[in-house]
């Protein structure tokens, strides 16, 4: 866990911020930034205003300016999806004016809102996860989702279930697995310019910015992976993953917004997913890592744990 | 004596009414080989962009490296633009200080003024249609700098020889 704001992020953000900014940035998880109201930190679970920084939107385009380096054409996407990816891994999230054409969003332009999202690396929290996922008598893994509200550490716990699996852990005689990681959203790894910021394990490939459903065949046909890891399950074409994974024998990680098992039964594409049984364990984690409730494919719950604080 | 040292003052006369008619010849005769520079920079910004999808900085930087003489321009954009400054302040900043050594007329320089304000600004299809406008327009002034030079050359050649020696003359 972070207890200041990372160098990277401090570039993007204007000279006169750094000195107001950093002695108030214990655990500070998230930059909020809205025209005409005031800078606002997310400092552990609470929102903390900081009202000697106005935002304006001359501000914002200085911002969005310095993260782009003037070059708007080299990030098309980004702006067309709502978010950059700056170096550190850090998510830059973008609210504005949108423009769409033929009911698609081509850009999103007079930018009202940003939202910086700092990158946290909890190594070691998917650790005792590794006791419900891992068959030590058959030496395998369980194909498993992680699900868990927006902002809940989700992707944290499977960043770092990634990273174990890969690098192997000698103590529970996990070996090291060779595993594909397809971050469309440039979550997991948090690449930026294509290489990944964050310790996703030694035997791990990344596919960045690249769409599930095209992914997941490219890894499958060129890198021959173990395991695949994805985010966010919860399109129709992400049932296809799923349906290529059972085929080739991988074993898949994935993550899915919800707040409980009885949640992703209400959610239609989920709710097939999870009938399917193909996800031999189902993980709920609440509060940053801070609560973990494991369970199995039918949502009989195997276990867990709570902590105090996430370390 | 006083014969020779008027001799050694109208040499001297018309050697430096020469000289300073020669940094007119340079320029003109610049000129067309600066704006053929600069289609080929504007030619390379545009395959960057499509094909790398390389950042601005990126490419100026690349560019800063090249051994042609333009890139004296691209060298001091790249320290522009590592001082912090935008790709618009930069190019201005850099036009501003090599004003002097660059062969480039007034239009030329309001051409690239123009581009500095719109290069980065947009997505890669309008950036390619302000690069090509940007070119035709350079390459309009390159023909037009191509006519300037075989005129004004021989003129500022001329001007020299017979300007000094006019100065000799009413001075003797």
């Amino acid at each position: 866990m972070r207890d200041f704001i990372p160098r990277e992020v401090l570039n993007i953000l204007p000279y006169a911020w750094g000195s107001k900014l950093s002695h108030l940035a214990g655990n500070c998880y998230e930059i909020r930034l809205r025209v005409g109201q005031p800078l606002v930190l997310r400092v552990d679970s609470k929102y903390l205003a900081v009202a000697e920084i106005v935002i304006n939107s001359s501000v914002l385009q200085t911002i969005i300016q310095n993260i782009c380096q003037s070059s708007y054409y080299a990030y098309q996407n980004e702006l067309k999806l709502g978010y950059f990816t700056i170096e550190g891994g850090h998510r830059v999230g973008l609210a504005g004016q949108v423009i769409v054409k033929d009911n698609e969003v081509l850009r999103i332009k007079n930018f009202s809102s940003l939202n910086i999202r700092i990158a946290r690396e909890v190594k070691g929290a998917a650790h005792r996860l590794l006791d419900y996922c891992f068959d030590k008598a058959n030496k395998s893994l369980y194909s498993t989702l992680i699900i868990a509200p927006p902002g809940g550490g989700k992707t944290t716990m499977l960043r770092d279930l990634a990273r174990l699996c890969s690098s192997g852990l000698t103590e529970i005689n996990l070996p090291s697995y060779q595993v594909s990681v397809i971050d469309e959203r440039s979550e997991i790894a948090s690449s930026y310019s294509g290489q990944p910021q964050l310790d996703i394990g030694t035997n791990t490939d990344v596919l960045d910015s690249c769409p599930k459903s095209l992914g997941a065949m490219m890894m499958l046909r060129a890198m021959g992976p173990e395991i695949l890891v994805v985010d966010e399950l919860g399109s129709a074409s992400d049932v296809e993953i799923i349906e290529e994974c059972l085929n080739s024998g991988v074993t898949l990680f994935a993550t899915a917004h919800a707040s409980s098992f009885a949640e992703l039964n209400k959610r239609p594409t989920l709710k097939d997913i999870i009938h399917s049984k193909v996800f031999k364990r189902v993980v709920l984690v609440v509060d940053q890592g801070k609560k973990v409730s494991i369970y199995n494919g039918n949502g009989d719950l195997l276990g867990g744990w709570q902590v105090d604080t996430v370390s | 004596m006083i014969l020779f040292l008027k001799v050694i003052m109208a040499v001297a006369i018309v050697y430096t009414v020469i000289r300073l008619c020669r940094i007119k010849v340079v320029f003109y005769k610049n000129r067309p080989k600066t704006l053929r520079q600069i289609v080929y920079s504007l030619q390379n910004f545009s395959n960057q962009m499509v094909f790398s999808n390389e950042l601005l900085p990126d490419i100026v930087h690349n560019m800063s490296k090249e051994n042609y003489p333009i890139s004296a321009l691209w060298q001091q954009v790249n320290s522009e633009l590592q001082s912090g400054n935008t790709f618009e302040s930069s190019l201005e900043k850099a036009l501003q200080k090599l004003q002097g050594q660059l062969s480039l007329a007034d239009d030329d320089l309001s051409c690239l003024k123009v581009l500095s304000t719109q290069l980065g600004q947009s997505d890669l299809e309008n950036q390619l249609k302000i690069i090509k406008i940007t070119m035709d327009k350079i390459l309009l002034l390159e023909k037009q700098s191509e006519q300037e030079k075989k005129q004004q050359v021989k003129l500022w050649n001329m001007l020299g020889v017979l300007g000094g020696l006019t100065i000799v003359i009413l001075l003797w």
